[in-house]
């Protein structure tokens, strides 16, 4: 039998839109599910996708996809090539582990929603293989750092961190949660698929297998490329999402979405992209700079997005985002590896001789900013004196992103106006802010966020107990043993300097 | 000539020696700034396209070429080298650019006025 063409067969298999006539289309798209903005059915159900696959297809490209992935992880598993990779390398995966693999399994909670809630049958088909993907990628992510307990029993944050309320766990659920477990479909749509699939995740999946495969981890290179072939198909459903709200009136209302999240998905990326990539990777397999990959993968294809859907920049690009890419994750580094004991794993300082020269060239007036606080802890450690280089206090943590306010590095480097925080007061209870549009995505919608207390507000409010460092490292499920130490054993203070063979600050 | 141009509007630049360009071969090359794609499919002739996706800008070279396919390694468009056209997504192209063999040598030859070498493609609704 001749095979039809796709275009001859593809629209109807897919496509299957009626007008209700029994029930109310308020019934069957409730608003908290499913927000059309007051759209018309006919006009949702011009939803396009580019890319195309039929199940068949699907099943078919999947089975290869898992096929290859479990037969890489299996070869790891029998080789010493795991035993062999850099502690700092190593500190990235461990971080990357906990901080993405159960989310996948919340994303298809937000994959499932619209693939029952999306405004048309072609958007819920693709949103029906998110579902599958999101659901394969929880499976692999717990099953390969399960398959390596033996050789790095921090792995076992993989499945256990979100579990938790460790301060950067808590930080991912709030914005998970916010994107896509607590969210309509249409707002999901433009907000998990469009600002955060489209851009970000390559960051961490197609940056960071480029860096893995430099170093040598074959097995996460190939497991996180594989996932990013599914990611890109089904982030799909936020381009003709968004052509749907522009055609319609609904731009401001979608400007809004997309500036909210794309904020939100930039701070936490900051933070595990960031200091994986500038700090955990070894310096001979740099490819990039966190900051050169943001550029070329980030603000250049946001800016090329925005002008091809007629959306605008966001508000804070020049005046924040921006500037941000210069000091942000540095501060957030040097907090994550002072606070080491509360992660769950080893943070790489990286500031050896030849890597601070690496991140002056990077990063022009690093040694004059956060350099002078790792001079001084340099100093700590090199006299013996440990305990001034752990921390007995806690930082003041942002009500938005849940993560420490680090603003005074931002006002030390000079691209922030003021190292106070930004506060807000409401019902007599104060809010604070890392930054503007922090404070901006709180009060544009306060009661969506008002209830939620961060790490320290737990700890006012009486929930820690007792109410220490010890207290608190025993809520966020960190035993002694799990507390993250400095990867290389302080090796990084004691190096000399590659290229003039001088011991420097001895 | 379907680029809109003339042969006096063309700059042709060498960009690869035959012998580094066998059948079955995809090759990038930087053509004055711009990433260049040179694939010689089995039993076809040599074209030149744009180097990087019309989906988000990854480089194509990392792909891979079967017969008249080739298929992007960041999330597996597809395009038909002999046409240059999508076939998965339909509706996408690749900016072609004019080849010339003189004896051993590839040339490419771009437009001289400035313009868009790299077509991008994002999604359109139903009807449009």
């Amino acid at each position: 039998m001749p095979k039809l063409g796709r275009t001859e067969w593809y629209d109807l298999t897919r496509d299957m839109n009626w007008t209700f006539s029994y029930v109310n289309e308020e019934d069957v798209f409730p608003e908290e599910l499913s927000n059309g903005f007051g759209i018309p059915a006919s006009q949702w159900w011009r939803w396009d996708e580019p890319y195309k696959i039929s199940y068949r297809e699907y099943v078919h490209n999947q089975y290869d996809k898992d096929n290859e992935v479990y037969a890489v992880n299996a070869a790891i598993g029998r080789s010493k090539l795991f035993d062999d990779l850099d502690p700092g390398w190593r500190a990235a995966v461990v971080a990357h582990y906990g901080a993405i693999a159960v989310p996948e399994y919340l994303a298809a909670i937000g994959e499932s929603r619209m693939a029952r809630f999306g405004r048309a049958a072609a958007w819920r088909n693709m949103a029906t293989y998110g579902t599958l993907d999101e659901t394969r990628h929880g499976q692999i992510q717990t099953f390969f750092p399960h398959s390596l307990l033996e050789k790095e029993p921090r792995f076992d944050w993989a499945h256990k961190a979100l579990h938790t309320n460790e301060w950067g766990a808590i930080a991912a659920r709030s914005l998970f949660d916010d994107m896509f477990v607590a969210n309509d479909a249409v707002t999901t749509a433009l907000q998990l698929t469009f600002t955060f699939e489209t851009g970000f995740t390559n960051l961490q999946f197609l940056g960071m297998a480029a860096d893995a495969m430099k170093v040598g981890d074959v097995g996460f290179g190939a497991l996180i490329s594989s996932i990013q072939t599914d990611e890109a198909r089904h982030a799909q459903q936020g381009e003709p999402t968004l052509r749907i709200l522009v055609a319609n009136g609904k731009k401001d209302e979608a400007q809004q979405m997309i500036d909210h999240m794309f904020w939100r998905s930039w701070h936490v990326f900051a933070l595990l992209t960031g200091l994986s990539m500038d700090y955990y990777t070894p310096l001979e397999h740099r490819s990039h700079s966190f900051k050169e990959f943001m550029q070329e993968w980030i603000v250049k294809q946001f800016m090329d997005q925005f002008r091809d859907f007629g959306m605008n920049l966001p508000w804070y690009w020049e005046d924040y985002f921006l500037k941000e890419l210069d000091w942000y994750h540095h501060a957030v580094h040097l907090g994550v590896w002072y606070w080491r004991p509360t992660v769950w794993w080893n943070p790489d300082a990286g500031v050896s001789p030849d890597e601070r020269d690496w991140l002056e060239e990077k990063y022009p007036g690093w040694n004059d900013s956060v350099g002078k606080w790792w001079d001084v802890i340099g100093d700590n450690v090199r006299n013996g004196d440990f305990a001034l280089t752990l921390p007995e206090t806690f930082p003041m943590v942002c009500n938005m992103c849940q993560i420490p306010i680090v603003s005074p590095a931002g006002f030390l480097a000079g691209k922030v106006a003021s190292p106070a925080p930004l506060s807000v007061t409401r019902k007599g209870r104060r809010y604070n802010f890392c930054s503007e549009p922090c404070r901006w995505i709180f009060q544009s919608n306060p009661e969506r966020f008002e209830g939620h207390l961060t790490i320290v507000d737990r700890l006012l409010a009486g929930i820690i107990q007792p109410p220490t460092v010890e207290g608190a490292l025993a809520y966020m499920g960190l035993s002694p043993s799990e507390m993250g130490v400095d990867a290389t054993g302080y090796a990084w203070a004691t190096q000399t300097n590659h290229h003039s063979d001088q011991v420097v600050n001895l | 000539m379907d680029r809109g141009t003339t042969e006096a509007d063309l700059i042709w630049v060498q960009a690869a020696a035959l012998e580094d360009i066998w059948e079955g071969d995809l090759l990038e090359v930087d053509l004055d700034g711009e990433s260049v794609i040179i694939v010689h499919p089995e039993g076809g002739k040599i074209k030149a396209f744009q180097g990087i996706c019309p989906h988000q800008e990854k480089s194509l070279a990392d792909g891979y070429l079967e017969g008249n396919l080739l298929v992007c390694a960041g999330h597996r468009w597809e395009f038909d080298v002999s046409s240059g056209k999508g076939i998965n997504p339909m509706g996408c192209e690749l900016f072609e650019y004019l080849v010339r063999v003189e004896g051993d040598l590839l040339f490419v030859g771009y437009p001289r006025k400035a313009g868009r070498r790299n077509f991008r493609f994002t999604a359109t609704l139903a009807g449009e």
